[in-house]
């Protein structure tokens, strides 16, 4: 895989342990991270072109990533940040995992009821509105876009 | 003058692979085609350059158009490679794929491989008679997996199939539901039928080739001998000695003499212009190149070619009491169950394919769902596996605005806008709730002009007689040529719902018996 210029490949190497480890709870590994670099040297031109938001500072004020990325996702469809994130869970599945669904399946393994299913399911729908407040707070408060 | 074959064959998908298949029994077969090949199979140790590709192909739909899981897939590259720049096409609204490859499009199929009845070939010049030798031949070559409900007669004969492949996951739950009494005369009502697939997968040894192995990887691996690809056909003539396959031959046109064709093309590994001769000339590259290559050899640039395509829509739904469920085990990538609807919401026959959700990488599906991330983690997790996909395909007929002509700097201008219908759709959405799965309106996603990748009806075959412009008669001749023929769905003056692969290769064969050498 190729790789970027080195100043550039430190910032993506930031984002990718940070959105790994806001989103995903695991770290990245090394493959991933070329993995990354790589993402954003193939489909670079037409990253240029979405909707960006200052990663800089979503790094270094360690921003809610998750709240950020839900709500400009609802507001900027095909956003930058999304686009990263989106990357970041397909490195995750294979990094965790040769099989598809491996890892992202075990995760939450134990939860075998269609019941306790709904229950979680709809917990996410109030935390996501919860998250959708607090992005848009953070988007406007701290200047992202 | 020295004749390189009595016949050429050019392209070496299901029309080429069965024509040869026939004709090698009674002549010499040349056949040409760019026939780029799967990467040799070899065990892949990094699984980023497995799964994603060495220049992340796998994620190409973050930013760029979407493509099929299949055809995304990095191994699955060498199926669409190249065909925009040696077979180019100008549309505004063409969102389909070509295929360069050996094998042709066949590559990355979903298998089903149906008989057209009579009810189908309506509008043929041909029926079910004149092929159901050669739907047997076939079934027996290939291997073709099926049968198990009534639904299979409405697929084909019975005869000679293997046994079906195990349906799995939410779909195993589907079948058994559309089973019980209660719910079979529902769908009977409403003049639905649900069975078994009709697949050219092996579920025994058949030939030489392996019976199918579940192991989650099939868009993933392109080596699987179990799921039939034309190329399997033609790489086995080859070593039989009964056919001659050119690779990186660029076929451009063809000139008929009084006692023989010749064929311009383009040797690709030197960009040389070579020219082959031979007493016949069967053109099986593809509704739209076929028809390109006929254009180019009578330079016509103004005539506009009639353009099919099967109209699709997917219908996504979910099974509330499989939530939770792991749906990996004996789950495959093929079509898991049939649908055909012949009821009073569409003129023809409709004909669906079930799909589980498995076997791609779930990423593809992240921001299909309504939450922030992590909820929508959990939904991958979770909701994935209770979920599945009716993919429906429409038929088509000639109508104004699908043509294709060829444009005096060689492209192909193709006019293939999308068509919605919905009405279907909605009485489906209907049967499936009656079977206890969830599905919506707002729910159904339509596919793109092109995007059902059957092409057909470029160089319609039509009754004696009744012979215009670019037609060809019964036997698949081309009108104003004597010895070139098509063979593939470019001859079909219709394209009926069902997935047309078997038919193609069964016409070829039909074609090819009866060719005067």
């Amino acid at each position: 895989m190729s790789r970027i210029a080195p100043g550039q490949s430190d910032t993506l190497q930031s984002e990718i342990a940070f959105i790994f480890h806001e989103i995903f709870d695991v770290n990245a590994q090394q493959e991933a991270i070329a993995a990354y670099s790589c993402f954003h040297t193939v489909y670079g031109a037409s990253l240029s072109t979405r909707k960006g938001v200052n990663m800089t500072r979503v790094l270094n004020r360690r921003l809610d990533v998750e709240a950020i990325e839900f709500f400009l996702r609802t507001r900027y469809p095909g956003n930058l940040l999304t686009c990263k994130l989106w990357a970041c869970a397909y490195l995750y599945e294979a990094q965790e995992g040769v099989a598809p669904r491996g890892r992202i399946q075990a995760r939450s393994g134990r939860i075998t009821s269609p019941v306790l299913c709904l229950v979680i399911l709809a917990w996410f729908g109030f935390r996501s509105a919860v998250k959708w407040l607090k992005g848009g707070l953070q988007v406007y408060w701290h200047h992202l876009l | 003058m020295t004749l390189d074959a009595g016949v050429i064959i050019v392209g070496s998908g299901p029309a080429g692979a069965a024509a040869a298949l026939e004709l090698s029994k009674i002549t010499e077969v040349l056949m040409l085609d760019i026939g780029h090949s799967a990467p040799e199979e070899s065990p892949v140790a990094d699984r980023f350059v497995e799964l994603l590709g060495q220049r992340l192909e796998g994620m190409s739909i973050i930013s760029e158009p979407y493509l099929s899981p299949k055809l995304r897939s990095p191994l699955f590259r060498y199926v669409t490679r190249s065909w925009r720049e040696l077979s180019p096409i100008t549309s505004s609204d063409f969102k389909g794929e070509l295929s360069l490859a050996l094998g042709g499009l066949a590559n990355a199929w979903g298998s089903g491989l149906y008989e057209f009845d009579d009810t189908d070939l309506r509008g043929f010049p041909i029926s079910y008679s004149e092929l159901q030798p050669f739907y047997l031949s076939l079934t027996k070559h290939i291997g073709i997996s099926g049968g198990g409900d009534e639904v299979a007669s409405l697929l084909g004969s019975r005869e000679c199939l293997l046994p079906p492949m195990p349906v799995a996951g939410t779909l195993k739950a589907l079948y058994a539901h559309s089973q019980r009494p209660k719910v079979k005369a529902f769908l009977l009502r409403n003049r639905i039928h649900i069975g078994r697939q009709r697949l050219g997968i092996l579920t025994e040894p058949h030939r030489g080739r392996p019976a199918y192995t579940f192991d989650g990887k099939d868009f993933f691996r392109p080596w699987k001998a179990a799921i039939y690809n034309p190329a399997y056909t033609v790489r086995e003539l080859e070593a039989l000695g009964k056919l001659r396959f050119r690779r990186g031959i660029l076929v451009k046109q063809f000139e008929e003499f009084p006692d023989r064709v010749r064929v311009d093309a383009v040797d690709l590994s030197s960009g040389q212009p070579v020219k082959f001769s031979a007493r016949r000339l069967l053109l099986g590259a593809g509704a739209i190149n076929s028809a390109r290559i006929v254009l180019q050899s009578f330079k016509d640039y103004s005539t506009r070619l009639p353009m099919l395509e099967n109209p699709i829509s997917f219908i996504p739904f979910i099974h509330f009491a499989s939530l939770g469920s792991d749906s990996k085990e004996n789950s495959f990538t093929g079509a898991q169950l049939a649908l055909i609807f012949d009821g009073p919401e569409h003129r023809d026959r409709v004909q669906g394919s079930f799909y589980n959700l498995s076997g791609v990488l779930s990423s593809d599906f992240l921001f299909d769902f309504p939450f922030s991330a992590s909820g929508n983690l959990f939904c991958l997790a979770k909701i994935l596996g209770a979920m599945g996909v009716l993919q429906i395909y429409y038929s088509d007929a000639p109508n104004p605005e699908s043509f294709l002509s060829l444009s005096t700097e060689g492209a192909l201008e193709v006019h293939c806008p999308a068509r919605r219908f919905g009405k279907v759709e909605g009485k489906l959405i209907n049967a499936l709730r009656k079977m206890g799965f969830w599905s919506a309106s707002f729910l159904v996603r339509y596919g793109e002009g092109g995007g059902s990748f059957h092409y057909a009806g470029t160089l319609p075959m039509r009754e004696a007689g009744d012979s215009i412009g670019f037609s060809t008669d019964r036997f698949g001749r081309l009108n104003r040529c004597n010895h070139v023929y098509v063979v593939d769905a470019s001859s079909f003056p219709l394209l009926p719902a069902k997935n047309l692969s078997l038919t193609i290769m069964a016409n070829a064969m039909r074609i090819a018996s009866k060719l005067m050498l």
